[in-house]
This record gives structure tokens, sequence and C-alpha cells, in this order.
């Protein structure tokens, strides 16, 4: 019985995750965003493939929505590679969730991720998770706030 | 608790009885599922909706080792198939806490009955106890046991977790006290001298040269309480255990146990099956030993000259600094104008060696190494090699301070 990932009903979730996308396509329409049902399928799939390759297990309402809703009204998030943003800010999200040794919770993680990607990443997703969030990941292990700065006013 | 997992053993057990079917099993595992999500929620306080499988797995086993255990204790088996998990989880909270509440009692009593005999790894475990007390919790990780728990028992508890293996340990460990302490400090103290002259420092049990010698004592015919069996005598029971056939020799065992626990007055049941079980255990010992010609090493004698014990070094370190006060003292240091200034600091506020590797790492460069070990003892040059030593090959510091020892 300690082999907890028999029991995990990842087909289930995967099936609340498409039913969660659906839903926040309402909103995300609003921006000029939406997601497609073959779209939503593979997000799903890659949802599970991300938390196995991180090494995490997720319950209840998965990460993705919250990444929608967040990052739905970004200025630099268009129509055409919104998938594949989504699916990196995915990835992005565990592995540093990881390197923060979860320490940031998940709603300041991605509000943080926001605040960069809007502000100095200019909507550079390799900006955000190559520089910017390492180096807030390595600081809070060392115990500062996400909005702290530095000596000369930059943030970590 | 025999198993490391009693709620399996037991579901399993019950799947082939046919007392639970596949969709009974179903039903456990769903309800189980669902009370690791609530669990992990409760965990990251909702902060996280995911967490490392690590951590997930741990959860999961304290669930599994709450109910399983609650079900032995209460003997309640049917529980599994009528109730639901997430009721037999609370149930099993509310035993916990009373247990946690009975085991602190318990280590009162044993802290109370230890044997003076200086026996560091004794001290140091009944600190661990303490620790255990303080540290478990019972909601998230009711099968872990923190604290270091080295003192070796003579009778070891079987694999089992959390409270349960502290409440045995702690059961064992009293009786072991309370028959020690029907003897004489000073005698128990001279015959562990005379069995293991490291026996203040080594993982040695107190109990057992005791018990055994005891036992020598009362087929000797002797008072049990003496403990010392001279040479002659060891010759005499080598004699006495040689006529004997194995089944012979058991049972006088076992009747010598028994007689011991009377002479010292001893009534309770567990105790008596304690020292039975003990001296059972010395039967292949005793064999062994008479085909090597001597039972000295068995059954001791007070009068045999102490061996001698080579000096040695220990080395222990000081408290460290929460991560806090040393990030503070790192920028203080590296704020300092002078070197001078720099190990001042060092010397007033660092007192343990891991401090003052971080500190080494991040503050001191060149020259300045040089100057602050200018000002340390042999002992202290001596102890940075060896955490140098023990580091693998590859290892180098940032400032590399290492270099200049």
């Amino acid at each position: 019985m300690d082999e907890i990932s028999v029991f995990s009903p990842v087909g289930l979730q995967k099936v609340k995750t498409i039913a969660e996308l659906r839903e926040c396509n309402d909103i995300s329409l609003r921006y000029g965003l939406s997601l497609s049902e073959p779209q939503m399928q593979n997000l799903a799939e890659r949802h599970v493939a991300a938390l196995r390759d991180t090494g995490r297990i997720e319950f209840g309402s998965g990460i993705l929505k919250k990444l929608v809703m967040q990052f739905c009204d970004s200025p630099f998030i268009f129509q055409d590679g919104y998938e594949d943003t989504l699916l990196e800010l995915q990835d992005a999200f565990y592995y540093f969730k990881n390197e923060s040794k979860d320490r940031i919770p998940d709603d300041e993680l991605i509000e943080f991720m926001k605040q960069v990607f809007d502000g100095r990443a200019q909507g550079s997703l390799e900006y955000l998770c190559n520089i910017t969030l390492e180096e807030l990941c390595r600081n809070t292990r060392y115990g500062y706030a996400v909005d702290d700065t530095d000596r000369n006013g930059h943030m970590f | 608790m025999e198993s490391n997992n009693y709620l399996a053993e037991l579901s399993n057990q019950a799947l082939r009885d046919g007392r639970l079917d596949e969709k009974d099993m179903l039903r456990i595992q769903n309800e189980l599922w669902l009370l690791l999500a609530q669990q992990t929620e409760s965990y990251t306080m909702g902060d996280s909706s995911s967490v490392p499988t690590e951590t997930a797995l741990e959860l999961f086993k304290s669930i599994c080792f709450s109910i399983g255990w609650y079900l032995q204790e209460t003997g309640n088996d049917t529980g599994l198939m009528m109730g639901n998990m997430q009721d037999l989880l609370q149930a099993s909270r509310a035993l916990l806490q009373e247990r946690i509440e009975e085991g602190k009692k318990l280590l009162r009593r044993v802290a109370a009955s230890a044997p003076p005999v200086g026996s560091r790894s004794y001290r140091d475990t009944l600190a661990g106890l303490g620790e255990f007390f303080r540290c478990y919790d019972c909601r998230f990780f009711a099968h872990e046991i923190p604290g270091n728990i080295d003192y070796q028992l003579n009778q070891p508890v079987a694999e089992t977790m959390g409270i349960a293996y502290v409440e045995e340990y702690l059961h064992r460990l009293l009786i072991e006290n309370k028959f020690c302490r029907s003897f004489q400090t000073k005698t128990v103290i001279s015959l562990l001298e005379c069995s293991c002259p490291e026996y203040r420092e080594l993982l040695v049990n107190i109990y057992e040269p005791v018990a055994v010698n005891a036992v020598g004592r009362l087929l000797l015919g002797k008072d049990v309480r003496g403990l010392d069996i001279s040479t002659d005598e060891q010759a005499r029971l080598a004699d006495y255990f040689r006529s004997l056939a194995q089944d012979e020799a058991r049972k006088e065992l076992r009747s010598a146990a028994d007689r011991v626990c009377s002479e010292l007055r001893i009534t309770d049941s567990a105790s008596c099956a304690y020292l039975r079980q003990t001296t059972l255990e010395l039967y292949p010992r005793i064999k062994t030993a008479i085909a090597g010609g001597s039972l000295e090493e068995i059954f001791p004698s007070l009068r045999r000259e102490p061996m001698e014990v080579a000096a040695t070094t220990h080395y222990i370190d000081g408290e460290t600094m929460d991560d806090k006060k040393l990030r503070t003292l790192i920028d203080e240091i590296n704020d300092c104008r002078s070197v001078s200034d720099k190990i001042a600091l060092v010397r007033q506020q660092v007192h343990s060696l891991s401090d003052l590797v971080e500190v080494l790492n991040v503050c001191f460069w060149g020259d300045e190494c040089r100057q602050l070990f200018e000002g340390f003892g042999e002992t202290e040059l001596d102890l940075l090699r060896r955490y140098c030593q023990e580091k693998p090959e590859s290892w180098s510091s940032d400032s590399e301070w290492e270099d200049l020892l």
C-alpha cells in the first residue's frame, strides 16, 4: 500500500483538468485567447507528465487553471503561441516549486511569474525561467521575501 | 505491533478470507486517496496544490500506520470492513494522543530508575526520547521516530514505527532498569568495567552482563546479588553445562531465570519473561565458549584485571547558530574594513566548527585566512584539517581556505 501512485486516479485528474480549462476559455476569450479540445487534451497530458518529471503529486484543482486565470490578460500572450506558453509556464512552475523547496505558495509564485513576465521579462519565457525565477528561488532559501529588493532597489 | 504495515496485511488477509471483495478494496483505496488529499491540503495549509512525491509518500505512510495501529490496538479488525477511513483516522489520533501522554509518563519513570553507571549512550538516548516527544507529529508523520535512540536493548524492539516503537522501547528499558536496580550500583559498575572497559563510551547494554552473572551465580548456589563469578566458578559452570544435553540445559536456564526473579522479588510477568528470553539466548554462546575452553567472556569475574584502554579524543561540536543569525553575522563580517575586526567577530560569535566553516567559505579570502589561522591553536587547526579530509577529494571551498591549513 506504500505505492500511492497505484491509487492515483490519473484519468480522473485529466478529465477534471480539461473541464477546468474549458471553463477558463469563457474568461480568456475576453482577451482573445482560447484553447481547442485537442489543445486542452494535450495540456492535461503534459500536466501529468510535468508532475511525473518533477517528482510531484497534485490533489484537487490543478495549477493550469490558476496559470490561465493569471496570465490570460498578459499583453505578451497571443492566440498563436497560447498553448505553448501555458505548457512552458506549467513546466517552469513545477520546476521552480521544487527549486524553492516548496517555500513559495502557489499563488505567490504564479503572481511573481506574471509580474516578471509582464515586467522585466517583457514576455520572454527564457528570461523568466532561466534568470529571474532561479534567482528568486535561490534567495528564498536564504529567507528573502518575494518582493524584497537588494541594496540598489532591484528585486531579487 | 509486529508489522510495519498492519493495514496492508489486514486488508490483504481479509481479501483472501473473502471478508472483503474487490469492490470493498476499491472503496478503501479510494477513501485512502481522499484522505491523502485532505492531509496534503492540511499539511501545506492550502498554500500548495502539489507536494513532492516523497512528502506525499510519508503522509500516506502516516495514514496507513495510524489506521493500522488503531485497528490492532483496539483488536477491531472488522473496523476495516465496516467503518470509513476518515473515522478510523480520527479515532486513531485520539488514541495516539493518549498514548503520547502515557509515553511521557513512562519516560519519566525510566529516567527516574536509570542505573547511574555513567553510560553515555544511555544518557543520550534519554535525551533522544525526550526529543521524540517534543518533535513527534502524530497528525502528519505518525510513523516517524524523531530523536536519536541509540542505546541497545538486550531484547531489541521488532521493526515497528512511531509511538508503537517508542512505547515498547520504554517498556523494555524500564524492565531492564528495574532489574539492574536490584543490585548495588558499585557492583554493577565493577562488572561492566570487567566485561567491557569502555562501556561508558560504547553502545553497550547494561542489563545483559548483570542478568547473565545473576543467573550464573544462582546456578552456583550463591547469592545472586553478588554478581562475581571467580575463575574456579567459571570452570564449575563449564563442567555443569558440559554434563547437560541441550534440552536439559535450556530447561535449567529457564528455571534459573525464574528463580533469579523470585530471589530479587521481581513479580511482574513481563520482567520474568524478558529475563527468561535473555537467559535462553545465552545457551548457544555458552556452548561455543565451552568448546573454546573458557566461560570467562560470558560470566566475567569482578576480580579480573581491567583491560588497558587506549586513549581517544572526542570532539563535540558547539551549538550552531540559527540560519538567520548566521546570515547576519556573515553580512557583518563582510562589512568589516579590517581583518582584525573580522577575526574579532569570529572569535566572539562563532562557537561551532560548522559555523566556522560557513564563515570561512564566504568571508575570509587569501591572506585573511592566514591571519585568522595564526590565531588558532593546533587543536583547532587539526579539527579543520580533519573536516577537509572527510570531504570528497573534488571538494574545494569558494575562498579555498583549506589550502592554507
